[in-house]
């Protein structure tokens, strides 16, 4: 079994593409601004350097010994802090009045307003002015590289705070989601922690875990509690069935050694006659546990067959009924059907009807009867003996009493039986004495 | 050894009674928790071998009964319960072993032997006084290295004069060693013993004590 990606990678994982889309949304949007915002800032800075140059220009030409003079607007001051962009000015039939070194030589001829020029290496923006007043023109152009740098480093400071804090928002989400998985964490190890032999429930307050993980613990706890009860039902079989057959073993193997150790054939003979009477009760003993076992099946309803429940008593009457114990049947619902199995019904009115018969005095019959009721079929097995004391009544209901002097797990198949077919027991006293013991069985079909 | 076995299961009472019957012990065999109860009382059983689950009275409490009554006659119990489930709690209440069955028959006897070591108080399964040695296990006997021929029997009457040498043994409690509470083939056929094991081994180890039985002269 391949073990899948964990959740938390699987949420940080769609968490980092998320931010590695939003960063690429980023810059993208970044590119396109900082691009527009660097290219109206340079036009701006154009528009007032070719202001500044004209007005510098025309008053320099009024005034030509004295250099070149700031114009009104313009302070000297002003012109040395401004950075002006390469220059050229002429005059309006074009002649060349003055040019800056670093102006490029061969842009050629430039319409009016904003245009480019490649001069080989260097691209140029060119910003063309045609002053009437002053008859004067002028020509400014930047360095398309420098605009782009420019760019660049717009684009680097806007993108730098955003891009600090995607990830600082990553780091903290990272984080939201490693203590927002904790209590998955907590059950997880709650669940390593179980103990397949003694599941208990997981020590955790599903009161106080979120509420889809409140349900899931609920879940499990319930399941748990499913799984504890039925491993102490197992452990209980397992260990009743170890029980009753420990001592029909030790007998067996006893007898065994005696007979092989015995010189004497008589004693030899005695000892096997007692081993074969030992592996038949072994033997019985095992049916029995397979009928508790098969009985506790869960599959057992799907297999369940509809029988004639008056047919089946007036079966084991026959058998068990005899000379010096009669067992009687009566009955006013002989076409009563049952759904389930009725070998095992079969085993559990046998045990009910030998105890009976056990319990008998030799004269007194042990009377069986069958009756429809509201909740289902009542079978009776009524016995006149010494009755039952409170004791003795709780055990008939122990699931895995182990019954000594006889019993041996007959009330334990009662019991098994009964509980398959979701039936009922009861114990009734009997006037003057002996015992009724009554058992529903639900005949919804 | 004289052993009362309790059980109440026939087919194991059976075998075990035989089994142990054939390893040269005395076995009585009882099925009831009352009548156990009451049958340790005042007789001289070397070892009793206790189940649990008995009808009449749980073999826990015929064992606290004997314990408060201060009989400390060695009890080794068997039972089908699981070896958790009542173990600790059983030799607590006195019992000196706990077996869980099924038991082969050479383990139980070697167990029992075990405990009558530890009441004897003998480092091994041997009985030595002198130059005369009781092996309890092989059931031999030797007298100066030189291995001495007795019967089943003589083993016993041997064994158990030995186990209190010094002290006088009374005639009734060995000849409930010979045949348990059955009665034995013939009134005199102690006297013929004694007889049989001084001719063996020499007159003088064992003493007759007029009125109270035999003493083995350490």
């Amino acid at each position: 079994m391949t073990s899948g990606v964990s959740l938390y990678f699987r949420l940080t994982g769609l968490l980092l593409v998320l931010l590695a889309v939003l960063c690429v949304v980023a810059y993208w949007y970044a590119e396109q601004r900082s691009g527009k915002i660097v290219q109206r800032d340079v036009d701006n800075q154009l528009m007032s350097s070719a202001a500044l140059v004209l007005a510098t220009s025309s008053a320099s030409r009024a005034d030509p010994g004295a250099g070149p003079q700031p114009a009104d607007e313009v302070t000297q001051e002003d012109l040395n802090r401004a950075v002006i962009p390469a220059f050229e000015v002429s005059d309006a039939e074009g002649t060349l009045i003055a040019i800056s070194p670093d102006f490029p030589v061969g842009v050629g001829q430039t319409d009016d307003g904003f245009s480019e020029r490649d001069t080989g290496t260097i691209g140029w923006r060119i910003l063309t002015v045609r002053n009437e007043a002053l008859g004067l023109n002028a020509r400014l152009a930047v360095d398309l590289a420098d605009t782009e740098s420019l760019a660049s480093e717009a684009r680097t400071e806007i993108l730098a705070p955003l891009i600090a804090v995607l990830v600082l928002l990553a780091i903290v989400v990272l984080a939201a989601i490693w203590i927002g998985l904790r209590p998955l964490r907590q059950i997880e190890a709650e669940i390593g922690r179980l103990d397949p032999i003694r599941m208990a429930r997981l020590d955790l307050d599903a009161d106080k875990m979120p509420r889809e993980l409140s349900r899931l613990t609920r879940t499990l706890d319930d399941l748990l509690d499913r799984l504890q009860k039925l491993i102490r039902h197992q452990k209980a079989f397992v260990s009743a069935a170890g029980h009753e057959l420990r001592t029909p073993l030790a007998g067996c193997s006893t007898q065994l050694e005696v007979a092989r150790r015995s010189r004497e054939p008589a004693q030899r003979d005695k000892a096997l006659e007692k081993l074969d009477q030992g592996l038949s009760r072994m033997g019985t003993l095992v049916e029995q546990l397979m009928i508790i076992a098969r009985s506790e099946q869960s599959s057992l309803k799907d297999r369940a067959t509809v029988f004639q429940l008056g047919e089946l008593l007036e079966e084991i009457r026959d058998t068990l009924s005899s000379e010096k114990h009669r067992v009687t049947l009566r009955t006013d619902a002989r076409q009563i059907r049952l759904s389930g199995h009725p070998d095992l019904i079969r085993s559990m009115v046998t045990n009910l009807v030998r105890n009976a018969i056990r319990a008998s005095p030799p004269t007194e019959p042990v009377e069986v009867s069958l009756k429809s009721t509201r909740d289902g079929a009542l079978i009776k097995v009524c016995d006149r003996g010494h009755g039952m004391n409170a004791e003795q009544k709780s055990q008939v209901f122990d699931s895995f009493h182990s019954g000594s002097g006889g019993t041996g797990l007959g009330l334990t198949i009662v019991n098994a039986v009964i509980n398959a077919h979701e039936g009922q027991i009861s114990i009734r006293d009997r006037h003057p004495r002996g015992v009724c013991i009554e058992v529903i069985l639900p005949t919804k079909i | 050894m004289h052993i009362l076995l309790v059980e109440d299961d026939t087919i194991l009472g059976d075998g075990l009674e035989a089994g142990l019957t054939m390893e040269g012990h005395v076995v009585d065999w009882l099925t009831d928790g009352q009548d156990a109860r009451a049958a340790v009382i005042g007789s001289d059983f070397d070892a009793v071998v206790l189940d649990l689950g008995l009808p009449g009275c749980d073999g826990r409490s015929v064992l606290q009964h004997w314990r408060r009554d201060g009989i400390t006659t060695p009890v080794l119990v068997l039972t089908a319960f699981d070896r958790d489930a009542h173990c600790v709690e059983t030799l607590d209440i006195g019992a000196d072993d706990y077996v869980t069955k099924p038991i082969a028959l050479p383990e139980l006897t070697a167990r029992l032997r075990a405990i009558q070591r530890r009441v004897v108080g003998g480092a091994d399964n041997r009985l030595q006084l002198g130059d005369l040695v009781l092996d309890r296990e092989s059931r031999t006997t030797t007298l100066s290295d030189r291995p001495v021929e007795l019967s089943t029997f003589e083993h016993i009457i041997l064994e158990a004069l030995m186990e209190r040498a010094g002290r006088p043994v009374d005639r009734e409690t060995l000849e409930v060693r010979l045949y348990g509470w059955e009665d034995g083939p013939e009134s005199n056929s102690l006297e013929v013993l004694i007889h049989n094991l001084r001719r063996k081994i020499g007159r003088d180890r064992i003493k007759t004590v007029r009125n109270l039985g035999y003493q083995f002269n350490a």
